[in-house]
Order: structure tokens, then C-alpha cells, then sequence
């Protein structure tokens, strides 16, 4: 998949403009607060009609505009396409070709992205939240409903604890029942989508690993679902099992106000030669499982057949020791996608800076070719 | 903005209807000036039979009393239609999922229409539809009840909940077949998809 040109117009600090990229290894340098990280997320809001910054809509409006929209023209599955969003105050539309689009679920997929930012780097070590982020960002690149399966989850969720929540005892027990048994259908998806998803990426995050650590170690990663699962093939089964254990916990999460099991509390440990990466390793191991991880994502999509989706490194470099970003590099490489890359100097960028087919300096969010 | 604009904010009763029109969907500033204006220029006659006949549209139609569809007359023609079959009921969140059922000409049952669905986060519990009147209905000569709201979250688990409320009392509960968009009310669904989804509704 490849992003031919981008039109960015009021989208954050960036200047109204079009940028013609690289089928290659894009780079992109200046210096802090210049736009970089506003750039690739325009570029991933363009492919998942979301921020990795978990930004409101309106936050992506330039200050003083009343709407933006970003427009790219993209290599998918070797046909051009020309994608355009625009958002206006609270709502967003969408254009497919010169043709209005009424739903994200014909957009979403067209093109595909992964975005990889310091953040992320802090995905073993920090809360379980960033975990189940990857997990679902990750997922979604398989399995494009997975998005509004968790969607759904959510919103049931909150109904269901609404309801746990109204002291007056108003709400009959069949109303919380229902909701409880929607609430566990929708949950049972979410987590078997993730479980799923983990059994697939480990070894290619074992292999991933390998090379670009030192040394050999056996990874494994181990899901750690947020409620009694069984082995995830028998969806009803599973369904009826988490609608179970909610019953069972009912006078508790009364009590609570809330629901105390279910995916809301999924979570996954790596573990190198047994031990819990979270616990045991380095700083510098866990950044590499990170690192590991996103790349199983992308290597997994391309050896399965597909195309490889864009990759958006955003400002890991600084993050990362030499050796590791090196390696890295390497192996994005390797895969052949197409990469953009920022970076607040570009020798921080060691051999991928003389790999890059393209190079730009990003100044007060005005994006300019840097030739040589 | 134009000049005109300006001058249709200035005056009161022109401000008024732009209010007024702009709380009806899919109506912002421009299509409401549009539509003052285009009621403006046309003969005085046709303001006035509008105005008359919204009126009377909000003094006269009202729900019908059995199955909720908007009618004149205290019962509506569905309900009153000797030919439709009588032991089966098309529960549908609002009138236009009727609307959208009734195009497609695939079904001679009756209906309910709830006026919504079970939404706690907007302190809508079954109370606030029209879920007991539905269970009265229940008694004579009711064979099937068919539950046609949507497949979000809201709609799903309004659909159990009447499940959980209907069939202890004997009565056959179905749902509409797969086929549906995601998400995707009955209105915006073409006919043969409705179809399809009746003729292959599954007991739950
Ligand atoms: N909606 C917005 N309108 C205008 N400027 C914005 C908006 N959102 C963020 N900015 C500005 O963008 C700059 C940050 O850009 P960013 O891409 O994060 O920088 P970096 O190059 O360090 O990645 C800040 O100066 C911030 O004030
Ligand atoms: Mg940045
Ligand atoms: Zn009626």
C-alpha cells in the first residue's frame, strides 16, 4: 500500500499543502513543536478515521478554521484510489473518488497504516490500557469489524453499568439481564478477536526478536483475558460462559457500580525464556518487544498475502539505543513498505537516512523537499 | 454571509421561522433561509394551506392506540385491515422501519412500534416504550411475534429483553435474518434485503 501524494488543509499547525511522497523510506526532520507528529497523524487519520493521539475531532481543526480535511491519492492492491476526509465541527465526512461515502465501514481498510510513536515503546512496561490499544489497533488491520466490535463492547459497557449504578432499583432484573447478555456477545467477540490475534503474531515476535537482539531467546506471549476463558473456538460457548460469570458477580458489582470481569481488563505478558518481559527485562529489552511487536503485525499481514500497510515511525529513534534502531531499520526495510519516518536530526537516523528515497524538513508546519 | 442573510436575522418573524426550521433534521441556516424564502415567493395560498395543514397535522394525527403507527383515526388502517393476519406481530423501533417493511410488500402481519429502545445511558427504560401495551396485545390469537429492531447494542438487547417478557407466554419470538447492514436501520435497507430477512427470521 503505498500514499502517492497527501493534500493537508487547516489540519493542526500544518500549512495548506500537498506533499508528493515516496514509495521508499520517507524522512522527515525539524525540530521540536515543528509538526512532525501532526503530519503522520494526519496520515493515520486518513486511514483509521482516528488520531493515535486519542484527540477529539475538533482538536485536529487548525485554531481559528472551521474544518479540515486531509485528501491523499493511494496505491491499494495496485489500483489508485483518492481518499478524502473532511471534518467540519463535530461531524466527518467522507469521499471515495468524487463520491460521497455514508459509511466508515466502505472506507475503513483502503488504506491500511501502522503507527508506532515513544508511546507505544512504553507498551510492556505501562498501564494495560497501551496493551489493549496495540491489541485492537492491531487487530482491526486483520479483521476490520473488530473496531466496531469494540465499539459496541464499549457502549454496552457503559449501559450495563448505568444500570448497576441506579440505586432506586427503577431498572427491572430482566432489563440488566439483557443488557448483561448483549454486553457478554459483544465481549466475548472482543477478547477472541485478541486472543486470536496473539496466537498469531507470536512467532513471528520470537523471530522479530532474534533479530534484533542480541542472543537467542525463546519468546512467548501469553493472553491474560480479563475473565475465565475457555480456548475461544466455540463462540456461543464463550458467550454464555462470560454472561455466566457476570451473573455470578452480580451482588458485587452492584455494590461496585460497575462491571469487575470482562475484557475491560484484558491484558498479555511477554515472556523470554519464561520470564515476564513487564517484570524482569531492561528498559532497553522491553523497547525491543515493543518494537517486536508492531513489526510482527506488518510481517505477518505481508506473509499472509496481503500488502504491507504504511508504517509511520514517529520519533523513535531518539527512544531507542543505536544497535536496536539499527536493526530495526533494517528489517523495515526488509519488508519493502512504504516508511515515514520523523526524526529531530537526521543523524539520529544512522544508515536509513542514505536508504531514504525522500527527505523533507518540517518548519512551523510547512513541509519542504530537502534535495541530495 | 450575504447581505440578505443579515437582514432575515434582523427580522423577527423571518428569525422565528429560521429557528423553527432549523430544528428539523438535515436543516441548517442556508437550507432554512432557502425554504423561508421559496415559501416567500410563492402565492400567498400556499403559505397559508401549509401553515393550516401543519396544524392540523399535529391536532390530528396521532399514534394509533393499538400498534403506535401515526393516523388519523384512533385505530389505523393496518389495524383495521380485515385482510392483514392478525397472529403476527412486527415489532420495529419507529415509523419509518414500518414504513421501509410496508415497501417492500413482503409482509401481511401487523405491527408495534416501540418509539424507541431500551437505552439506559439516555434514561430510556422500558417504561418509556410502548412494551406493556405490546403485552396486552399478546392475549388473543397471537401466534408469532417477529422482533425487527436494529442490530446495535440498544437494539439487541431490546430484543431480549421483549424475548424474556413474550415467550414465557407461549408465543413463537423470531429476528429478522442476517442481512441487515450493520448498524444499518430497516429505513435505509432496500426491499428485497427486507425480504429476505423476514423469510429467513430465526426463533430465538
Ligand atoms: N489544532 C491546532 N491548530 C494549530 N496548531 C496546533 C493544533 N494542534 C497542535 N498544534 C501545534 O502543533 C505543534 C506541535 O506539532 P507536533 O507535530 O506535535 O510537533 P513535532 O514536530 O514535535 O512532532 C505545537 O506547536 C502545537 O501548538
Ligand atoms: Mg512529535
Ligand atoms: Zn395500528
Amino acid at each position: 500500500m503505498i500514499v502517492r501524494s497527501v493534500r493537508v488543509g487547516h489540519f493542526r499547525n500544518l500549512v495548506s499543502q500537498t506533499i508528493q511522497l515516496s514509495s521508499g523510506i520517507n524522512l522527515f526532520v525539524g525540530g521540536n513543536g515543528q509538526g512532525k507528529t501532526n503530519f503522520l497523524e494526519a496520515i493515520y487519520f486518513q486511514s483509521t478515521l482516528r488520531s493515535f493521539r486519542s484527540a477529539r475531532l475538533r482538536d485536529l481543526i487548525q485554531h481559528g478554521s472551521e474544518n479540515a480535511e486531509v485528501e491523499s491519492g493511494v496505491d491499494s492492491e495496485g489500483v489508485p484510489i483518492r481518499l478524502r476526509v473532511f471534518i467540519d465541527g463535530q461531524v466527518r465526512r467522507l469521499w471515495l473518488g468524487g463520491k460521497a461515502v455514508r459509511s466508515a465501514g466502505e472506507y475503513l481498510g483502503l488504506l491500511r497504516a501502522v503507527a508506532f510513536t515513544p508511546d507505544d515503546l512504553a507498551m510492556v512496561k505501562g498501564a494495560p490500557s497501551l496493551r489493549r490499544r496495540f491489541l485492537d489497533r492491531a487487530a482491526f488491520l486483520f479483521q476490520a469489524s473488530h473496531l466496531d466490535d469494540v465499539r459496541d463492547f464499549q457502549t454496552a459497557l457503559r449501559a450495563r453499568n448505568r444500570l448497576l449504578q441506579d440505586a432506586s432499583g427503577r431498572s427491572s432484573d430482566v432489563e440488566l439481564e439483557s443488557f448483561t447478555e448483549t454486553l457478554a456477545a459483544c465481549g466475548a467477540r472482543v477478547s477472541t478477536n485478541r486472543s486470536r490475534l496473539l496466537q498469531r503474531l507470536e512467532s513471528s515476535v520470537a523471530s522479530i526478536l532474534n533479530r534484533i537482539s542480541e542472543g537467542r531467546l525463546e519468546a512467548r506471549i501469553r493472553f491474560e483475558p480479563g475473565w475465565r476463558m475457555g480456548e475461544g473456538t466455540d463462540l456461543e460457548g464463550e458467550t454464555r460462559s462470560l454472561a455466566c460469570q457476570m451473573e455470578s458477580k452480580l451482588r458485587r458489582d452492584r455494590k461496585r457500580g460497575s462491571t469487575s470481569i470482562g475484557p475491560q481488563l484484558d491484558d498479555f505478558e511477554v515472556l523470554l525464556s519464561g520470564d515476564s518481559v513487564r517484570r524482569l527485562a531492561s528498559q532497553g529489552q522491553q523497547r525491543a518487544v515493543a518494537v517486536a511487536l508492531m513489526l510482527s503485525v506488518v510481517e505477518e499481514i505481508v506473509s499472509s498475502g496481503g500488502e504491507s500497510p504504511v508504517i509511520l515511525l514517529d520519533d523513535v529513534s531518539s527512544e531507542l539505543e543505536l544497535r536496536r534502531r539499527e536493526r530495526l531499520f533494517e528489517l523495515v526495510s526488509e519488508f519493502g513498505s512504504q516508511v515515514l519516518v520523523t526524526s529531530t536530526e537526521l543523524d539520529l537516523l544512522g544508515a536509513l537516512a542514505d536508504d531514504a528515497s525522500a527527505r523533507f524538513q518540517i518548519e512551523s508546519g510547512r513541509i519542504l523537499p530537502i534535495g541530495g | 454571509m450575504v447581505d440578505g442573510d443579515r437582514d432575515i436575522g434582523r427580522s423577527g418573524i423571518m428569525e422565528r421561522l429560521s429557528r423553527l426550521l432549523q430544528q428539523l433534521p438535515g436543516v441548517g441556516p442556508k437550507t432554512a433561509s432557502r425554504l423561508m424564502l421559496a415559501i416567500l415567493s410563492a402565492p400567498a395560498e400556499y403559505g397559508r394551506a401549509l401553515s393550516k395543514t401543519v396544524a392540523d397535522l399535529v391536532d390530528k394525527v396521532h399514534p394509533c392506540e393499538i400498534c403506535g403507527m401515526l393516523s388519523e383515526r384512533k385505530r389505523c388502517t393496518i389495524c383495521t385491515d380485515p385482510r392483514r393476519d392478525s397472529s403476527l406481530i412486527c415489532v420495529v423501533e419507529r415509523v419509518p422501519d414500518l414504513l421501509a417493511i410496508e415497501a417492500s410488500h413482503e409482509y401481511r402481519g401487523l405491527y408495534h412500534v416501540l418509539h424507541g429502545v431500551l437505552n439506559p445511558l439516555e434514561g430510556a427504560g422500558p417504561e418509556q416504550l410502548r412494551i406493556d401495551t405490546l403485552v396486552e396485545r399478546l392475549g388473543a390469537g397471537v401466534r408469532e411475534v417477529i422482533l425487527a429492531t436494529s442490530s446495535s447494542v440498544e437494539g439487541e438487547a431490546t430484543a431480549l429483553y421483549l424475548k424474556k417478557r413474550i415467550a414465557p407466554l407461549g408465543i413463537t419470538v423470531s429476528r429478522l435474518a442476517a442481512g441487515i447492514p450493520v448498524g444499518g436501520e430497516l429505513e435505509y435497507t432496500d426491499s428485497s434485503t427486507i425480504g429476505r430477512a423476514l423469510a429467513g427470521r430465526k426463533e430465538i
